[in-house]
């Protein structure tokens, strides 16, 4: 073995160019393998640093008009918590905005409530300090302490080691640093990074706005709850055990829980989120997918080089074979050979896969949190590893399978001269025809994201996006009583109002094509109570008199609000046209009712606009409904956005329109301050970085793809020299010859080329959800990639082609 | 030691067989150091691969040591090669890649013989041969007379009872040729059978006895 490889390594060494070609091609399919899956390690493989993790589950409210895992009220999880005989303890937790005073002014932050025995349940021990005490958590109000993350704690707290007992203010209360924990450990949700974590029993003072009434709601789902296994109890035993209950909770209380359950999953699936786990792992498999065609092509390509060297060595290996060797020894040197290779392609591969991290990383979903990082472990480089042993067994056997069977007697009689072509299904041009196949898989991919995205940014969603600068505010955090918030808000837009370059401003608490934000229960009232029985969620904002007139929003029919819509008039909406045909079909829905959850009051809809894109690029027409800021004051006290229409460049005039509104509330920390066409870049995010990455692996592919079929075309040139010689020398013209080569590649490019395309519409079938406007067969994309194809696959065959013609049949033929 | 009957090698062509060789019967003792003889396409390599069991696809009984070669099946063949025949060729084949310490070790390798006695048996053979000062050298870096030398010392380590040569000096000037087969001359005095194939009436002297073939028939 070691002599094999020594002679290897010989090998490689006597031919730099070929071990050099052949490193380079390895790396770059290796490397981008295990870039990619360094990236899908960090979200689905990362082991969780919790105490027998198999054992912990995540629960969720289904409901069967409302699809998706949501989560669950308060109320319900102590019901859940007290009725359950299946666990030995459930815990919750829940996100919470909150204005935390670290320097001189306030920040607003993110947080989590969560329940007293959240840490103990996960069996994770701080790294200073401690967590709560049962104490802590018996009684509402009592235990203002908080245990911070190690990631607020290094970046915002300057890693003080004195925190410990130290004293801050949160939303206006004195809370105590009690403990800190681990660096990694962000919480239970992969895409979250809470700056602490306070008990759930302080609930009163960190949720405001509309949270702090929804904790006494049971219909409000506002918690996230996991739950530990009683040893012995599997996933399905505890669920099955926990329906009676649900169902006993929707006898109880009808009007919160009809149509309602629960479900579990284990916290490891629950980590990426429920809801989007299935899009994740798509485009992870989809990224990996790809990754995993241009290894192939680089596979195909290695082992057509190793093809055309073990030609070479035929004399070798029948001497070899001669002299003792048996064909399993003589294979095991290949191999060793192609793995020694493969192996510093994996090194290459590593080398690639670092310096791609960053880039990738900046490629990153915006929701991703800074804390979260993406490293080559163990479980990377042993990934990076078996791909390279395996890729070395996979391009390295079929040539040591072949080449290690010669007819010995001739090879030792003569040398092979090589001048017949290999037959049209030899090993060889099959794998050449396979390359065009996978990179026109790559390509089409490729070709469908990058229309995918043209479309998406050419999409109208209905409404003015542009030059609106966004001012998040959270007035209640701050103390402010709804009142004195909706004085704020109007003093704010009178303000900005009055500034040069703005053309108009207004206030909701919603952002339009922010991804979607809070649903809320909608009953329509009416004779036929088929949609208002349903308890469905639908998106809903709370907006200012004039905020469909400063967004662009067109009216169908009705009426804007106006500054008398407040608390001392009749409650008033507005919806859009979706909702009024669902809920009062070929009715005019001017003057009809709706009661929104939380309230028994009718409110009457007084306008409806056209129906535009709300929340996503690319969504369905949805019901959306808009109550008046005014009347509702407590839900639009909480967060809230001040948006302010410029006449040109909204960043360019956002320094100006911050300073001014910061003189109104010098302690009023802004946030989310961005632009409509910010957040619509963000939310293309998934389009445009799977439309780089798709398009980088498809160059990539051809690339690697084309030089297969140069390097095939440019062997069989050579091998057939002598055959040309002999043609051209018997009165063939150059035209003849070109022909004759370029016929033969082209059969080959156009077998890949129609396999390709084929397999090509069924791969993207499977990722026709990922797309936007586009359909999986998309005829353009299809006719572009086939042409383009064609085009490099003529050029590829092409050069050897005329190298051919020029062969001087004297020197081919002396040459034997 | 070698028993041939009714060996036969046809090629199938369209117009209908060819036979390569047709109904050879030949008998060869242990220690015999004969020559085959023929002008070019008379079968003299064809049967020199049928008995160096390079070639199984012919017809007939070949008996080696006793052994029916012509039952034995592919793996049970491969053994029988690798214990009593050893090669020496026309153009030497030494493994480019490999030093002549390499090229010499390399069958003992294939023949799963420990590195430490590996190494024993190659100094002996490298000193036998006067070619210690040459172990380190590759084939290129050795004259063509040098690398015959190595070609038969490395037929001749693995101590096979039968060297087959395929024109051994076939490509080397005459004084080359001559030491060629003298150093036969020598193995052969030591108890070496030998079979060469040659065009050369004056290599065929050294042996003992000649084997001529003419258009696949032998004809003495």
């Amino acid at each position: 073995m070691l002599s094999d490889l020594r002679l290897a390594l010989r090998l490689l060494l006597k031919s730099p160019g070929f071990t050099l070609i052949a490193v380079l091609t390895l790396g770059l399919g290796i490397g981008a393998n295990t870039a990619i899956f360094s990236f899908i390690n960090t979200f689905f493989f990362k082991s969780l640093p919790f105490e027998r993790p198999e054992e912990l589950v995540s629960a969720y409210t289904i409901d069967e008009r409302n699809p998706g895992f949501l989560p669950v009220s308060p109320l319900n999880f102590a019901d859940f918590q007290e009725a359950n005989q299946v666990f030995t303890a459930m815990g919750s937790y829940g996100f919470a905005p909150v204005s935390m005073m670290i320097g001189p002014e306030p920040s607003s932050i993110q947080c989590e409530l969560v329940s007293g025995n959240f840490f103990d349940l996960l069996g994770l021990p701080p790294a200073l300090g401690r967590t709560f005490r049962p104490d802590e958590y018996r009684s509402s109000g009592h235990a203002p302490v908080i245990v911070l993350n190690h990631s607020f704690w290094t970046t915002q707290l300057n890693t003080d080691p004195g925190v410990i007992g130290r004293t801050y203010l949160v939303n206006g209360h004195g809370y105590t640093v009690i403990g800190v924990m681990p660096a990694g450990f962000r919480g239970l949700n992969t895409f979250n990074n809470p700056a602490f974590w306070v008990p759930s029993t302080m609930h009163d003072q960190i949720y405001t706005g509309l949270l702090r009434g929804f904790y006494t709601e049971r219909r409000a789902l506002i918690w996230n709850v996991f739950a530990r296994l009683k040893p012995g109890i599997t996933l399905a035993q505890a669920e099955a055990s926990l329906k009676p209950i649900a169902a006993q909770l929707a006898q109880d209380h009808p009007a919160a829980n009809a149509g309602r359950s629960l479900r579990l999953i284990s916290v490891a699936e629950a980590m990426i989120g429920p809801n989007f786990r299935d899009n994740v792992v798509q485009a992870g498999a989809l990224l990996l997918s790809l990754s995993g065609l241009v290894l192939l092509i680089a596979c195909a390509n290695v082992a057509n080089l190793l093809l055309s060297r073990a030609a070479a060595r035929q004399r070798e290996i029948a001497v070899r074979l001669a002299i003792g060797a048996s064909r399993g020894r003589l294979i095991r040197q290949f191999i060793t050979e192609s793995v020694l290779l493969s192996l510093l392609g994996g090194a290459a591969g590593l080398g690639i896969a670092i310096w791609t991290q960053d880039i990738l990383w900046s490629l990153r979903p915006p929701f991703l949190p800074d804390g979260l990082t993406v490293s080559l472990d163990a479980r990377v480089l042993g990934f990076g590893l078996v791909t390279a042993v395996v890729t070395g067994v996979l391009f390295g056997l079929a040539p040591a399978w072949i080449t290690t069977r010669p007819e010995l007697t001739t090879m030792l009689k003569e040398e092979s001269k090589g001048s017949t072509p290999a037959p049209l299904l030899s090993f060889r041009n099959l794998l050449v025809a396979g390359q065009i196949a996978l990179s026109v898989i790559a390509l089409v991919l490729a070709g469908l994201f990058i229309r995918s995205l043209r479309h998406a940014q050419q999409v109208n969603p209905g409404w003015n996006t542009r030059n609106v600068a966004l001012f998040g505010v959270n007035l209640s955090a701050q103390g402010y009583s709804p009142e004195r918030a909706l004085a704020y808000y109007q003093r704010a837009v009178d303000l900005v109002r009055g500034i040069p370059g703005v053309t108009d401003a207004t206030v909701a608490t919603t952002v339009l094509l922010n991804g979607g934000g809070a649903l809320r229960t909608i009953r329509p009232q009416g004779p036929d109570d088929k949609l208002r029985t349903t308890g469905q969620l639908f998106s809903y904002g709370h907006v200012a008199p004039g905020y469909f007139k400063t967004m662009g929003i067109p009216f169908a029919a009705g009426r804007d609000f106006t500054a008398t819509d407040d608390e001392r008039h009749p409650l008033v909406v507005i919806i859009n046209e979706h909702l009024a045909k669902l809920a009062w079909p070929g009715e005019n829905p001017l003057g009809k009712t709706v009661k929104a959850f939380g309230s028994e009051d009718l409110v009457e809809v007084v306008g409806v606009v056209k129906d535009v894109t709300f929340d996503n690029i690319g969504e369905d027409p949805k019901p959306y409904i808009f109550f008046s800021i005014a009347q509702e004051g407590s839900r639009g006290s909480g967060f809230a956005t001040i948006h302010v229409r410029t006449q040109a460049d909204a960043v360019a005039l956002t320094p100006l329109l911050r300073k001014q509104l910061q003189a109104l509330d010098p302690s009023l920390p802004f946030v989310n301050v961005t632009t409509i066409e910010e957040n619509i870049a963000q939310g293309l995010w998934a389009p445009r970085t799977g439309a780089a990455l798709l398009g980088a692996f498809g160059l990539l592919a051809v690339l690697l793809a084309s030089l297969g079929v140069y390097g095939v075309m440019s062997y069989t040139v050579s091998r057939r020299a002598r055959e040309i010689g002999i043609r051209m020398a018997i009165g063939a013209q150059a035209g003849d010859v070109m022909t004759m080569i370029l016929h033969r590649g082209l059969v080959i490019a156009v077998a890949g080329l129609v396999f390709g395309l084929g397999a090509a519409f069924l791969v993207a079938r499977y990722f026709q959800n990922l797309l936007i406007g586009v359909a999986a067969g998309d005829p353009p994309t299809y006719a572009v990639i086939t042409v383009l194809l064609a085009a490099v696959a003529l050029l590829a065959c092409w050069l050897p082609a005329r190298r051919a013609t020029k062969v001087d049949p004297l020197i081919a033929l002396r040459s034997e | 030691m070698i028993k041939l009957s009714h060996i036969e090698k046809v090629y199938p062509l369209k117009g209908g067989v060819f036979y390569a060789l047709r109904n050879i019967h030949l008998e060869i003792k242990e220690g015999e150091f004969v020559s085959i003889m023929g002008p070019s396409g008379s079968g003299k390599s064809t049967l020199l691969h049928i008995l160096g069991l390079h070639d199984s696809a012919w017809g007939g009984e070949y008996f080696l040591h006793g052994e029916p070669v012509h039952q034995l099946d592919k793996k049970k063949r491969f053994d029988l090669q690798k214990k009593h025949i050893g090669f020496v060729f026309q153009s030497y084949h030494l493994l480019d890649d490999l030093t002549v310490y390499e090229n010499l070790e390399i069958p003992l390798s294939y023949r799963d013989i420990p590195k430490k006695e590996r190494e024993s048996v190659v100094c002996d053979v490298l000193d036998k041969f006067g070619i210690v000062g040459k172990k380190d050298l590759y084939p290129s870096q050795l004259s063509g007379g040098q690398q015959q030398l190595v070609g038969v010392a490395r037929a001749l380590i693995a101590k096979p009872s039968l060297i087959l040569a395929d024109e051994p000096t076939g490509n080397l000037h005459s004084d080359q040729g001559r030491e060629i087969m003298q150093l036969f001359k020598k193995l052969n005095g030591d108890g070496t059978t030998i079979i060469q194939v040659t065009h050369s009436e004056e290599n065929a002297t050294y042996g003992s006895r000649i084997i001529r073939l003419a258009d696949g028939v032998q004809v003495g």
